[in-house]
């Protein structure tokens, strides 16, 4: 524990292992194999687990990041320093491991979230552990029944067109915390 | 205290195209007391005063719970929360990254707070669809 940034050449070696094998796949169904990685949302994340994103990028061994979950604060433009251009940036947000004092939150908030993402230079956004069901189909299978506000969102934040013109409540991720004299 | 707020949106070409409110909750101060609140440093007044605020999902004083599990909060009866909301002038936001500077100017030495929130109002905009966070 604690070398994870001394031993992150292991983690590229992998890395590497894996997009060679996709390449060879693609080879054979003569159409690409693009290549994701979850990463945390912060270079010092990154990096506090060995996640060598530089040289991700320059040995071309990702295509996609999909960047953090639980914050909503998410540092797209620290990390596209890092990578450039090429690898496609998509911020995630959890809902069901929200950020603290934000689960459910309502379509201002969220539309506040994803059109951060998309000001601070995301290509896509994700959202992880969102209601995909109406919520009649939820409880008759004994499933979580999520806010409409999920359903709601799912037609807006894809894109900052349509979060434009529309309000918006913008919050600090984690404020929690002593203010002194 | 310092924080950064990213706003996404353009600061349009006048105010009555759109209104920006900051929302600051603390836990335990009294109405009376006062802050000191910079928004990109121009010092802002207080528009609204609520010291009976509640929050479902903050837990103060008690700790902040693991996340995850059913997401039915329940609002603790005695909990007391100071919510304070200032109108932010037009020529003091942007879009991007802005700073939020929180001082206590008041006797006590220590305030807790618990959110820091913009709320951009569109004189154009839309009903609210849903209530704020907790409730389904």
């Amino acid at each position: 524990m604690g070398r994870q940034w001394e031993m992150r050449e292991h983690v590229t070696e992998f890395m590497h292992m894996v997009r060679t094998m996709l390449l060879e796949v693609a080879q054979q169904r003569s159409r690409p194999f693009l290549l994701a990685a979850r990463v945390p949302q912060t270079v010092e994340g990154c990096r506090a687990d060995g996640f060598d994103l530089q040289a991700w990028a320059e040995q071309q061994l990702v295509d996609v990041l999909t960047l953090g979950s639980r914050s909503m604060d998410v540092d797209v433009e620290g990390v596209r320093a890092i990578v450039g251009d090429d690898v496609q940036l998509q911020p995630c947000f959890d809902d069901h491991h929200a950020t603290d004092g934000y689960r459910y939150a309502s379509i201002e908030v969220l539309r506040g979230v994803f059109a951060n993402h998309f000001q601070r230079g995301a290509n896509s956004v994700v959202t992880f552990n969102w209601s995909m069901v109406m919520p009649e189909l939820a409880k008759s299978v004994g499933g979580e029944v999520a806010p409409l506000t999920h359903q709601v969102a799912f037609q807006e934040i894809g894109d900052p067109a349509t979060m434009a013109g529309k309000d918006k409540v913008f919050a600090v991720a984690a404020a929690a915390t002593e203010c002194r004299k | 205290m310092k924080f950064t707020l990213h706003i996404s949106d353009t600061r349009p070409a006048d105010d009555k195209a759109a209104t920006l409110t900051l929302r600051i909750v603390m836990f335990e101060a009294a109405a009376e007391e006062t802050f000191e609140i910079r928004f990109n440093g121009t010092v802002l007044s207080v528009s609204a005063t609520d010291a009976e605020w509640k929050d479902s999902q903050i837990f103060s004083p008690a700790k902040q719970p693991a996340s995850g599990g059913k997401g039915i909060y329940k609002t603790h009866p005695k909990q007391k929360l100071l919510r304070l909301d200032h109108d932010v002038p037009l020529d003091a936001w942007k879009s991007g990254p802005n700073e939020v500077a929180i001082r206590v100017a008041s006797d006590r030495t220590v305030a807790q707070i618990e959110k820091i929130e913009a709320h951009l109002k569109y004189a154009q905009g839309e009903k609210e669809t849903s209530n704020q966070s907790g409730e389904k």
